[in-house]
């Protein structure tokens, strides 16, 4: 199990590295930052090359590199070009709202795929499964954006139940939380509804019924046990996702999370921003995928880590 | 250059603006003070140091905050703020009178120094705000209410631009830091700052003491909300009193509520078809002109801007001090372009790439989408290339873009200079040269005296208009949702001011 867990972390950590490589490239693929940086009017040759040496952009690229993992470490992803504050403090501002918004958006999602990924499959081919299966493909299909729109305006405009839009007490958590949790939703529930389908017919299902147990029981402790592992892994890959904000929920509710603090960093070419969300982002999906792994363990004890 | 000296001595006299001894920009409000107004924009200041925040949305919340030395009102006139008055002492430097008794927000008196302090930061290389004090020399406090401005030469556009230079307080700044100064701002303005969620809302208070008049509405929100259609939800449901860059595709959605309005000005945003006239058969201004006539320009705005354009006989806007009402867009005239061609030895057309960026202005992609049809319809066989602006911006910079693109700009002093310079000679932005009109060009942005500058400007534009050196477009128009509790009228050069509005 120690090795296990020592294996599952040097390769996160490699992942990571790699990561860092990316993002400290992408930077530099995209254009000579120092162009894309000075305000539209002319600027003086001796204006580019103090800007270029003041960012450090003069020094080989290795060498950047090198600065670049070693301050990262440290927290250190220089200051924002744009704010002029700390990058990762700009980045660690929008977690929390990020968080509420991951965390809700996932309760709505399990809350409503579990079960009714449970029932199709308890019911396959009637009518519940067919419902569950278009909300799923219907989930997945429709443009978030889209969906968001639709919902502003039906219960923002029309019905005035909810804002339309920005941060502030559970009222204005609701419509973001339920358009991005009906998207994860829709993955959750057709693996839910797959891996019941797998155990639905086993053996030991039989004999669980058999033994005259009550069918939720069979359902809740054999059958949908025995089912989780994939959901778990889907659920901890979508949180992690989550996590690392989401740019189009965020951007339409006007949400202010990591997600849109990233592209607006990308748009505005504040690498220092772009880097800290990247590799922060990534971070966050190293740690969840590692957690789900640990997970096994618990939820299925044949796993032995050897 | 001697007809400008002569214009600018004359100009030396004491110049007090007109208007300017009456009462200042602001009458205080009689309506009862109170209520919240919220405003919704699609970008936020990156930060609340006026000197380091130069985006229009960014200014639209820092000029609330702070006061520049001069201002326009809704009427397009310069009024002044917390300069009184100004004198050319000669034609490169000027003295400007400040207001007495006003202080900053946190008590610190505002005088000669903390204008002299914003100018030097301002002067400092690495400042955003540099553009804003391009051609001045130094800055100097005659006596606590008195500074001098030392330009290298003559500088007609130094009023204008000193409007979007909100003034700060030197002491609090050395005091505190610039990056404390960013999230705590403190000016002379109108409102005062309260609190900033960032990327959701930011708070400003009135500031009772202030000396144009304690505003009537109390509190100022400003929202952020990125997308046009949400902001426009925003809008309808009665959240948000007023937002900025109304999608015009949009705008029938607010038609039958009589609560909410939409405002229109005619717009400073000009876009533009720039040909490189060095360049193969763009060389030949028969050419120029019938891919001119070529484009159905009418229809474009009509059509995909939903009309919420105006288009121009030239690249100078109808807001711009200097624009030429006597000229007429060239008309929509296919069989005139293809003679036109002929004439010039093209009848049967010819090949050239046509760039333009993809989402930077409003529906760019699909303005030269069109207008490349148009080319195509008169024998001309544009290759459309996208980009994102990213990329777009910095060839723009290095003058790589061409042989035609489509490009936008704005002058925020309102001036003909800031158009006519994509046509001047030997600047990055320009891909043409004319030593005739050059030498206009060159007299009338040296001439102080904003009549005869004027003057000079529409001097220049039938020049232009029949040298073609562009496909003369449109200008954007600024649209605005406003709530009709809310008592505010937009203005030409975008400045969003609320110190005298009211709200029912």
């Amino acid at each position: 199990m120690q090795r296990y867990v020592a294996r599952r972390l040097f390769q996160a950590l490699l992942v990571l590295l790699g990561i860092s490589a990316v993002a400290f490239a992408l930077t530099h693929v995209i254009g000579d930052p120092v162009v894309l940086l000075l305000p539209p009017f002319e600027a003086g040759q001796a204006q580019v090359a103090e800007m270029r040496h003041s960012l450090g952009l003069d020094r080989p690229l290795l060498v950047q590199y090198a600065a670049f993992v070693g301050a990262a470490l440290h927290g250190d992803f220089g200051l924002s070009i744009r704010q002029n504050t700390p990058a990762l403090g700009l980045v660690l501002d929008r977690v929390p709202a990020t968080a509420e918004l991951a965390s809700a958006a996932l309760v709505v999602a399990v809350g409503a795929a579990v079960p009714l990924g449970v029932a199709a499959a308890l019911r396959r081919r009637r009518v519940v499964d067919r419902a569950a299966l278009l909300f799923s493909m219907l989930g997945q299909s429709m443009p978030t954006f889209w969906l968001g729109l639709q919902a502003i305006l039906l219960f923002g405009v029309a019905l005035r139940w909810f804002p339309t839009g920005g941060i502030g007490g559970f009222r204005h958590l609701v419509l973001p939380a339920a358009v991005l949790g009906v998207f994860s939703a829709a993955g959750i529930l057709r693996l839910t509804r797959t891996s019941m389908l797998d155990v639905i017919s086993e053996d030991y299902l039989r004999t669980a019924r058999a033994k005259g147990l009550r069918e939720t029981a069979v359902v809740a402790r054999h059958a949908l046990r025995n089912a989780s592992l994939p959901i778990v892994t889907w659920i901890g890959l979508e949180l992690g996702t989550l996590l690392g904000g989401a740019v189009v929920t965020e951007t339409v509710f006007a949400w202010p999370g990591m997600g849109r603090l990233a592209v607006q960093a990308i748009f505005a070419r504040d690498f220092p921003v772009v880097q800290a969300a990247v590799l922060f982002a990534a971070t966050i999906f190293v740690l969840a995928t590692f957690c789900t792994d640990l997970m096994y363990a618990w939820l299925d004890p044949r796993i032995h880590y050897s | 250059m001697t007809g400008a000296r002569t214009a600018i001595l004359a100009a030396v006299a004491a110049l007090v603006m007109a208007g300017m001894a009456a009462s200042p920009a602001l009458t205080p409000s009689q309506a009862a003070a109170g209520g919240t107004v919220t405003v919704a924009q699609g970008a936020e200041p990156a930060t609340l140091d006026p000197l380091q925040e130069i985006s229009r949305t960014g200014y639209n919340v820092t000029l609330q905050i702070y006061d520049p030395l001069f201002m326009r009102n809704a009427a397009g006139q310069i009024v002044p703020m917390l300069a009184t008055g100004y004198k050319i002492v000669n034609p490169t430097t000027w003295q400007f009178s400040l207001r007495k008794g006003v202080k900053f927000h946190n008590g610190e008196a505002f005088d000669a120094s903390a204008v002299k302090f914003t100018i030097d930061r301002a002067l400092l290389k690495d400042s955003p705000s540099n553009y804003l004090v391009d051609g001045v020399k130094s800055s100097r406090v005659v006596d606590p209410y008195t500074v001098e401005v030392t330009t290298a030469n003559p500088l007609p556009l130094l009023l204008p631009r000193l409007m979007l230079l909100g003034i700060a307080p030197p002491k609090y700044y050395q005091a505190r830091g610039a990056s404390y100064v960013a999230t705590h701002p403190v000016g002379t303005g109108p409102y005062r700052f309260q609190s900033w969620v960032k990327d959701d809302r930011l708070t400003l208070a009135a500031n009772h003491d202030y000396w144009g008049g304690a505003p009537s509405i109390e509190t100022v929100v400003f929202r952020l909300i990125p997308d046009p259609a949400a902001r426009v939800a925003a809008f309808r449901s009665g959240e948000v009193d007023l937002i900025t860059d109304f999608a015009p595709d949009l705008v029938p959605s607010v038609a039958n509520d009589p609560r909410l309005k939409v405002d229109v000005t005619t717009g400073t945003r000009s876009i533009n078809i720039m040909l490189d006239t060095g360049t193969g058969p763009l060389r030949d201004k028969r050419v120029r002109q019938a891919l001119n006539y070529a484009v159905d320009k009418d229809a474009i705005v009509k059509n995909i801007l939903g009309g919420f354009g105006t288009v121009e006989s030239t690249l100078v806007p109808a807001a711009y001090l200097g624009y030429n009402a006597r000229l007429r867009p060239y008309a929509y005239d296919p069989a005139k372009a293809k003679a036109l061609l002929a004439q010039a030895g093209y009848p049967n057309g010819f090949s050239i790439v046509f760039q333009s960026p993809r989402g930077r202005y409003l529906a760019d992609a699909q303005v030269s989408q069109a207008v490349v049809g148009y080319l195509k319809a008169a024998g001309v066989n544009a290759d459309l290339k996208y980009y994102e602006w990213g990329n777009y911006v910095g060839m723009y910079f290095k003058h790589q873009l061409g042989p035609i693109f489509l490009i936008g700009s704005a002058s925020a002093a309102l001036d003909a200079a800031d158009a006519l310079e994509n046509v001047s000679c030997g600047v990055w932005d320009s891909w043409y040269c004319n030593n005739g009109i050059q030498a206009l060009y060159v007299k009338a942005t040296a001439t102080v005296d904003p009549g005869r500058r004027a003057a000079l400007y529409r001097e220049i534009q039938p020049l232009i208009y029949d040298e073609a050196p562009i496909i003369f477009m449109y200008t954007q128009k600024g649209i605005y949702g406003v709530n009709a509790r809310l008592n505010w009228t937009p203005q030409n050069d975008e400045t969003l001011w609320l110190a005298k509005s009211t709200v029912k």
